[in-house]
């Protein structure tokens, strides 16, 4: 019973640091200032908010076989979204998107 | 939007703005005389839906009613589905093909070699687990929701994902280097389209061929046991469906990326700096 409750502890701990992640990333998409500033913040925290909420689901999860898949999907997440990102940022690198500087005003005239 | 400019716009524009209302006041009149969303005593509840939940598992060997719906009892839809599927592809085959696009030649920035280590290297590790998993998306759909056009997409994105990364295959002209193949060309994703919508009709055809109604596949000569023989076929239509659909959104792929150079849809690899 002992074990249980520290696991379930445990896993609300992780479930809790991933909504912070997921909540630094959703702000960082809406505050920060051109694309790749925000694709910065939504790669990095992204990946970890879904890390670490999909590690904490897999503690909780009563069957072997839903755990297994959750640290399935947790294995493409930590490959798929970085790369994702990085080939966002490299097309936007490509196509000529201009990177924000601090002495530029943001907003959609300094996006792009 | 804009105002009419001359007579034959304004026609059509009236046209256009009379026919809306009637068509959209004919359609909400229609879904007004249909049965409520669930309602026990419509014509669906009463006598189709039963017969299916009841009967479907013994008579098709499908734990999947959804699969033995799909591909047995109303195999006739899913060939016109699977037929339309096949019908958009050759579509925007046609259109970007008369719009100037050239069968073969790839386009820039579309499908041009991305020419990332982190992509290349993701992606022989991705893809595979993409390709299995459509598979077993197809083969699994006998037990679980999925089957031929999930996987089937799945697979295409697969194709996709190493047309973005590596380029497709094309001969080289001089101006343009030869490029290996990954994944089958336009050619052979059409290919691949063509073969599964034959070998759904064709599957129907065999049954007739046994004596049986047209996709009727009971009197196919795969076994002694009815359930299991329609299990079997079941999975060929399903893999007909996969067939069809990967090849599909192969072509649409390529097509598209084609049709894109030739249009003159500035791509961003040719005004950016290049590695």
């Amino acid at each position: 019973m002992a074990a249980s409750t520290l696991t379930e502890g445990f896993a609300i701990l992780l479930l809790a640091a991933g909504l912070f992640f997921i909540l630094a990333a959703v702000i960082g998409i809406l505050r920060l200032p051109d694309f790749f500033t925000r694709l910065h913040a939504m790669g990095k925290c992204d990946t970890a908010g879904l890390s670490l909420s999909l590690l904490g689901l897999a503690l909780l999860a009563d069957d072997l076989a839903v755990t297994v898949k959750l640290v399935l999907v947790l294995a493409l997440v930590a490959v798929a979204n970085p790369t994702a990102t990085h080939a966002l940022a490299r097309a936007a690198s490509r196509a000529g998107v201009k990177v924000w500087r601090p002495d530029e005003p943001a907003g959609p005239a300094g996006e792009r | 939007m804009g105002a009419p400019r001359h007579g034959g716009t304004r026609v059509r524009w009236l046209l256009g703005a009379a026919a809306f209302p009637a068509l959209f006041l004919g359609l909400v009149l229609g879904m007004a005389e249909l049965p409520e969303f669930g309602d026990p005593g419509s014509p669906a509840s009463t006598h189709v839906s039963p017969r299916f939940i009841e009967d479907a598992a013994a008579e098709t060997g499908a734990a999947n009613m959804v699969t033995a719906v799909l591909a047995d009892y109303r195999g006739y839809d899913t060939l016109g589905e699977t037929a339309v599927i096949f019908a958009a592809g050759l579509g925007c085959l046609v259109i970007l093909a008369a719009a100037g696009g050239r069968p073969n030649r790839p386009a820039a920035g579309m499908s041009h070699p991305f020419g990332s280590v982190i992509l290349d290297a993701a992606t022989r590790i991705l893809v595979p687990v993409v390709l299995l998993f459509a598979v077993y998306v197809l083969i699994h759909g006998h037990i679980s929701p999925g089957g031929g056009f999930q996987g089937g997409v799945l697979f295409g994105s697969g194709l996709i994902m190493m047309r973005l990364v590596w380029g497709p295959a094309h001969a080289g002209d001089g101006q343009q280097p030869e490029v290996p193949a990954f994944g089958p060309s336009l050619r052979g994703s059409l290919i691949l389209a063509c073969a599964g919508i034959l070998g759904y009709a064709g599957i129907g055809l065999a049954a007739m061929a046994f004596g049986g109604e047209f996709l009727n596949y009971g009197t196919l000569p795969l076994g002694s046991d009815p359930a299991h023989v329609r299990e079997l076929a079941t999975l060929g239509i399903e893999a007909a469906v996969f067939l069809t659909v990967a090849g599909t959104v192969g072509v649409l792929f390529d097509t598209i990326s084609i049709g894109m150079r030739e249009s003159g849809v500035p791509l961003g690899s040719e005004r950016g700096p290049r590695e």
